[in-house]
């Protein structure tokens, strides 16, 4: 998966705005996508755009940081994007940036799809995750709780 | 030419609706000559045994077998039951005092069918309280009226089950329990499998389940199914599935 901050994707949440109110993870609901290896949406489930209010067609070939919270510190991505390169599973707990500025965190698990030696594209699961995790990563990451 | 393949069903989505196989199995052999024979298996564990000993010509598979069927042992996927997913619930007596799934505690007691779907499923509806199985004390069933009787009894706090058999409920059993939690995953979905040795059959089996509705036998069969039609299903559409149980187990 691309892991360079490039101009494009920074434009991708530049033009956001940002609200500090959390929208609830959906009870009982799985996000699941797929991402291609330069980490565009290849394709996705009703429940992403349920929690991301996006639909479809503004999700599909688009980068996955279209998402990205800027207040998820960027060694967050350098970890993720590390453990990728190596052909290795990430979870943890990330926060989203929904099309109204809101936000909502999910258990993120990535995996990558392997062809041959390297991956040809990502598997990524986002479920509802405990506020004890959530408080756990705020505290690791020191992030502003909202 | 007449030809004979034995198939069998998954024994997760064996019903009580035992009339339906005899008319599926005319209906197959109208349309493509293939007299098949079914192969019943009392649990889950000797069906297991069975899958990979290449005498099952078509396998009606849940998600769990259908994806040992297609990682191990080449089989190919023909069709799925159109809006027809596994999901699950978490289920508490109606007058229990947990109201939200954030309300679980370790070491309360936990009733679930042995089922993997309905594991990993349950798994994903426990996670919000930070808890899985190994946090409670588990009572594993290999029936889900076995859970339902816990909970009827008061043997559990909690049993996951699946929201098909909750749905299928007596009206008097299901005033006595309260869901919790309902899954949304429209993740895991039963598919037809038609063995290696057998895939020059394809095009007339998938043929014959994809015209299945347009005709009324067809969709009085597809109704025992609870469907209204088949729908075919490509071959790396199932990979995902596979993939997606195996990330998620």
């Amino acid at each position: 998966m691309q892991t360079e901050n490039n101009n494009s994707e920074n434009n991708l949440t530049a033009n956001h705005k940002i609200i500090n109110r959390e929208f609830p993870f959906l009870d009982g609901h799985v996000i699941v996508t797929w991402l291609d290896q330069d980490g565009l949406f290849s394709q996705i489930n009703q429940s992403l755009l349920d929690m991301s209010g996006y639909r479809e067609t503004e999700l599909v070939g688009v980068n996955y940081k279209l998402l990205k919270h800027p207040e998820i510190p960027d060694s967050v991505y350098e970890d993720l994007n590390n453990r990728l390169r190596a052909g290795k599973r990430w979870k943890g707990v990330i926060k989203y940036l929904r099309k109204d500025g809101c936000y909502f965190w999910g258990l993120t698990t990535i995996l990558p799809i392997l062809d041959q030696a390297s991956a040809s594209r990502y598997l990524c699961t986002v479920r509802k995750a405990s506020r004890t995790q959530i408080n756990a990563h705020i505290e690791q990451h020191a992030l502003a709780t909202g | 030419m007449e030809t004979s393949i034995n198939y069998a069903v998954s024994p997760t989505l064996m019903d009580t609706n035992t009339t339906k196989w005899p008319d599926f199995e005319r209906l197959v052999k109208n349309k493509t000559q293939l007299s098949l024979t079914l192969k019943q298996f009392p649990n889950s564990k000797a069906f297991k045994k069975q899958l990979g000993n290449g005498k099952l010509g078509l396998v009606y598979a849940d998600p769990f077998h259908a994806s040992i069927l297609l990682r191990s042992h080449g089989y190919w996927p023909v069709a799925r039951a159109m809006g027809q997913y596994h999901e699950s619930l978490v289920v508490v007596q109606a007058d229990s005092n947990l109201m939200d799934i954030e309300d679980l505690k370790p070491q309360m007691y936990l009733s679930i069918s042995v089922d993997p779907i309905n594991r990993v499923l349950g798994r994903l509806l426990l996670q919000p309280a930070d808890i899985n199985e190994d946090d409670m004390v588990c009572r594993y069933h290999r029936s889900q009226k076995s859970v339902i009787r816990d909970l009827l009894l008061d043997k559990t706090d909690i049993g996951v089950i699946s929201s098909g058999f909750f749905d299928r409920l007596q009206p008097t059993h299901k005033a006595r329990l309260r869901i919790l939690v309902r899954s949304q995953a429209y993740l895991f979905s039963s598919l037809w499998m038609l063995s290696p040795t057998s895939t020059e059959k394809f095009p007339e089996i998938s043929r014959t389940f994809r015209r299945m509705h347009k005709n009324r036998t067809g969709c009085r069969i597809l109704k025992t199914f609870n469907t209204e039609s088949w729908l075919q299903v490509e071959h790396i559409k199932a990979e995902e599935m596979a993939d997606l149980l195996n990330m998620l187990r």
